[in-house]
């Protein structure tokens, strides 16, 4: 606000200093001008002055002439008289005009009268002699006519002079200069009149508006000071109060009326407060320029004389030119029992931190420390106050940490974390902890700034499910043991080895051995449930084509299905589906399904089973017509020992283990298992499984081999083709399966059979050096025929009672068909691996 | 391989003696093999020779010597340097049976065994050797 006045002065004071020097100027070009006018009015008079002097200097010297002609020519005495009268005017006229001496030429002038003067007295003289004509001589003479002369020029150049003189001395205009000056002068004055009362107007109005805002802000500044919450005193230099807030009243418990004019002093504790304030007060108010202090934590005296602890900031100012002190006051109390409470706080978690068994710590996202409690400090060997900020690389150890790096890596994109790992802590004692992190984020912005990371020390955990594992598998075997010999006995007896049974001894025999055999599944579904869960057993995973599994498992299960006398169906897409399991697995869960839907079937009815796809999974259903799952019964059916009713074990021989089996597996291949019932019509269950995206990564795609092949030499292929780059192709696919030879002709064809034992032929027809079916015979009046695939360029059908594995048409095979067709071909002779006891 | 013979002679070795008689009874009584049977691997090592078998067939889980430190024993005699074996056993995880086909054998039985099948099995597997052999 003031820099609106400073500006408005500085204006003003400008515009003086301008007013100032042009009137100067003014003034003095006006004072110029009058003294040039005087100037001039005094050189007009004193040249006509001149003028009429020499005027009258002419016309004395004509008349002294003519006076002296009057006298010679007479000779009379009044002439002379006259003449002599006239010679005086003369000569005074010339004395006239030099005093004051005003022309140049005085001296010269009065010398040549003189000189004329004294001529005329000659010829007057000789005149006077009576001797007219030595006057008239005189008169003539060459002397008086030159003096006459030039006496003559003489006035006539000092009247050219004067008369130039007195004509420029009224030639110039000045006077009508000075008076266009004069006139300018006046309307400029004029002018700054004006303009500095406008100015003037202008100050007042802004000094008015600013005066108002002035007495606005200060009635603000008290309204603030007096609605402010924290306490406000006011003071002179010699810290006396000069103001108080009633927040400041409120919290020290005074009336306004009883501080004004205290000093501030008897407001605080007198011990040390007092003097530590005085003397900040002093030393601050002895220097001029503006101070501040803040954040002096003092004890002050309520008016009960109760200790009040209070913050203090000090400021001063200026009002009104003078110097003046303010004294924020800040209650501390409050924030003080705060402080204690939350410190109160913190002490209770840090207890429950440190009196958990699990290591806690909080990290940041350059994997620093910044909490940890006691576990982890004992863990780490150091104390929490040592460990904190430091990166945890250097508490941990490289080998250390580089086992947890990955698991950071993840924490800190957002995911939480859980695994083991086995670490030696710092006594040396090595244990396996179970690791979670878990990542922390800003709770405002949400911004990722951290991890937490909580380890439960599982050893002993650990301990006891090894012990577990043993035992049950000790257990299973143990039990194995006498079941080998009960079940064998029993088996002999029932089938007569011993001797034929009596009808009803044969019969008690039979349930013995019923019973057994479910004894043993109960036994090995428990072992192998324990298994599956305890991840001991893990899935061996590849991609594999989907429908010749399920088509291996109708295969298994026919001759239990026939004795059911029910019929197996299947619907399967043509196209090829591939999944990521574990072969032996889906066959296991496809086995329980579709003895279950057996078992549950009606005589002479249909099993379906179903596989169809989407482009994200595919799905297989088995239906069955059965009496369908009861209602009450559907939310148990996946859990361990359910069967809907107890009646149903004997009757159908289950463990109640293998649809908990089979969803664990299901789960375990990243699908899901699911059932759709209607009591009394039959129920289908499915389960999905996500779909790989190559259409076959054929490569392992074989259904397990037969024990004793897998450990077999690589099968060799022989390919008789005559042109040279198919051979290459070929060479390289099948590579992966067998050993792939290959032959460009005939002849070198039987020169390879002949030489190399193979498993497989693959044919084309059209050689260089003849047919090759010509090879056909030849292959098939082998000891061990050798199957033979027939690959050509076009549709070629073999010669009458030669038999071929496969015939396929080069341009109509894609690469993986063919090998599909080799595998195929090289599997085929194969029976499948039959299950032990399990099932 | 000695032989691609039919198969007749097995030397069984189980130390289960009850498992041993109603085995005997399977492979003997209802399969028509020649059983040597033995209590220990130290026995079969001792019976070896004399049993001249085209097939061994070995209990895993034994006191003193298991089923693989007997097959050790016996390939170090002549007569058994390279029989054909299968292995019986209690523990039949996939992992395990895994286990007992890298040590060479045929394939492996699952205990408790069905007496009145044992010996089909063994022929099927048999069968399937020879197979093997053939292709």
């Amino acid at each position: 606000m003031s820099a609106i006045f400073d500006t408005v002065l500085r204006k003003i004071r400008i515009a003086f200093v301008l007013a100032a020097l042009v009137m100067a100027v003014f003034g003095f070009a006006s004072y110029r001008t009058i003294d040039r006018l005087a100037d001039l009015a005094i050189n007009a008079v004193n040249t006509q002055d001149k003028l009429v002097t020499l005027e009258q200097l002419n016309v004395s010297l004509g008349h002294a002439q003519v006076s002296l002609r009057d006298y010679v020519l007479s000779g009379a005495p009044v002439d002379l008289e006259q003449f002599q009268a006239r010679a005086w005017e003369q000569k005074n006229a010339v004395e006239t005009l030099g005093t004051p001496p005003v022309l140049p030429e005085q001296d010269e002038l009065e010398r040549r009268v003189s000189e004329r003067t004294q001529l005329q007295y000659e010829a007057a003289a000789a005149r006077s002699r009576g001797d007219q004509a030595a006057a008239i001589r005189v008169m003539e003479s060459i002397r008086s006519v030159e003096a006459e002369a030039e006496l003559t020029t003489l006035l006539q150049s000092i009247r050219a002079r004067e008369e130039q003189a007195w004509w420029n001395s009224h030639a110039v205009p000045t006077a009508k200069g000075a008076q266009q000056v004069v006139v300018a002068a006046g309307a400029l004055l004029v002018a700054m009149f004006l303009w500095a009362s406008w100015m003037v107007r202008r100050y007042e109005r802004e000094r008015r508006r600013v005066t108002s805002l002035l007495d606005d802000s200060e009635a603000m500044t008290r309204l603030l000071s007096a609605n402010m919450a924290e306490g406000l005193v006011t003071m002179s230099t010699d810290l006396v109060i000069l103001d108080m807030n009633p927040a400041a009243l409120k919290v020290l418990g005074y009336e306004r009326e009883e501080v004004i004019g205290r000093p501030v002093a008897e407001l605080l504790d007198p011990s040390s407060d007092r003097e530590q304030l005085r003397a900040q007060l002093l030393s601050q108010l002895e220097r001029p320029e503006a101070f501040q202090v803040s954040g002096l934590d003092m004890l002050a005296i309520r008016k009960d004389g109760s200790p009040l602890p209070v913050q203090v900031s000090l400021n001063d100012l200026r009002v009104g030119g003078r110097r003046r002190v303010t004294v924020l006051i800040r209650d501390m109390s409050r924030i003080r029992a705060a402080t204690e409470a939350m410190k109160a706080s913190e002490q209770h978690l840090r207890e429950i931190t440190d009196t958990l068994p699990v290591i806690i710590a909080e990290f940041d996202t350059q994997h620093r420390f910044r909490f940890l409690n006691r576990a982890a400090a004992e863990f780490l060997g150091r104390p929490a106050p040592e460990a904190i900020g430091r990166p945890a690389v250097e508490l941990l150890g490289e080998a250390l940490f580089a086992e947890h790096k990955p698991h950071l890596d993840k924490v800190l994109c957002g995911s939480s974390v859980r695994y083991e790992i086995t670490a030696a802590d710092a006594t040396g004692a090595v244990g396996t902890y179970d690791m979670y992190l878990i990542p922390r984020r800003d709770p405002s912005s949400g911004e990722l700034v951290g991890f937490y990371a909580f380890a439960t020390d599982i050893t002993l955990l650990k301990r006891i499910d090894r012990m577990k594992t043993e035992f049950i598998s000790t257990v299973s075997h143990e039990l194995r043991t006498p079941l080998t010999s009960v079940r064998g006995s029993l088996g002999l007896m029932s089938a007569g080895v011993a001797g034929k049974l009596p009808d009803a001894a044969a019969n008690l025999v039979g349930i013995a051995q019923n019973n057994c055999d479910r004894l043993i599944r109960l036994i090995n579904d428990i072992l192998d449930s324990e298994k599956i869960e305890s991840g001991d057993a893990p899935l061996r995973l590849q991609v594999v084509e989907l429908t010749p599994v399920v088509q291996k498992a109708l295969t298994d299960i026919d001759g239990f299905a026939h004795e059911h006398r029910v019929r197996l169906r299947m619907v399967a897409p043509s196209t090829p589906l591939s999944v990521k399991v574990d072969v032996d697995r889906l066959l296991q869960v496809l086995t329980n399904l579709i003895s279950n839907a057996v078992k549950f079937s009606p005589s002479h009815a249909d099993v379906e089973v179903r596989v169809s796809s989407t482009p994200r999974s595919v799905r297989v259903e088995v239906a069955d017509r059965g009496p369908g799952i009861p209602p009450e019964f559907q939310r148990r059916i996946f859990q361990k020992f359910s069967q809907a009713d107890s009646s149903d074990t004997r009757a159908k021989g289950g463990t109640g283990l293998g649809l908990n089996i089979s969803r664990t597996l299901v789960e375990k291949m990243g699908g899901q298992i699911g059932f759709t019932s209607t009591p009394g019509d039959g129920a289908t269950f499915f389960f999905e499984l996500p779909r790989q995206g190559m259409p076959a990564a054929t490569a392992r795609t074989e259904v397990p081999r037969a024990p004793g092949v897998a450990l077999g030499r690589k099968r060799a292929i022989l390919h008789v083709e005559g042109d040279g780059d198919i051979r290459a192709i070929v060479a390289n696919l099948a590579g992966d399966c067998a050993n792939c030879v290959s032959a460009g002709s005939l002849a070198d064809a039987r020169a390879r059979l002949r030489d190399t034992e193979f498993d497989l032929v693959l044919l084309e027809p059209e050689l260089p050096d003849g047919s090759g079916w010509e090879l056909l015979p030849e292959l098939q009046e082998r000891e061990a025929p050798l199957p033979v695939i027939v690959f050509s360029a076009d549709h070629a059908e073999p010669p009458a009672g030669c038999e071929v594995a496969a015939l396929l048409v080069k341009a109509q095979t894609t690469e993986e068909g063919l090998v599909r067709e080799i595998r195929r071909t090289l599997n085929g002779d194969y029976v499948s691996m039959p299950m032990p006891l399990e099932q | 391989m000695n032989t691609m013979d039919e198969l007749n002679r097995i030397l069984y070795v189980e130390d289960e003696a009850d498992i041993r008689v109603i085995a005997e009874i399977a492979l003997e009584v209802v399969g028509g093999f020649t059983i040597t049977s033995c209590a220990s691997g130290r026995e079969a090592v001792e019976s070896a020779e004399r049993a001249r078998p085209d097939l061994l067939l070995l209990d895993m889980m034994m006191p003193g010597m298991d089923g693989l430190s007997t097959l050790e024993a016996l390939r170090a005699l002549p007569a058994t340097a390279s029989t054909p074996v299968i292995f019986m056993t209690a523990k039949v995880q996939a992992a395990e049976v895994a286990h007992y086909r890298s040590h060479g054998a045929l394939d492996v039985i699952a205990k408790p065994f069905d007496p009145m099948a044992l010996a089909e099995q063994i022929r099927s597997i048999w069968a399937r050797r020879k197979q093997a052999a053939a292709a």
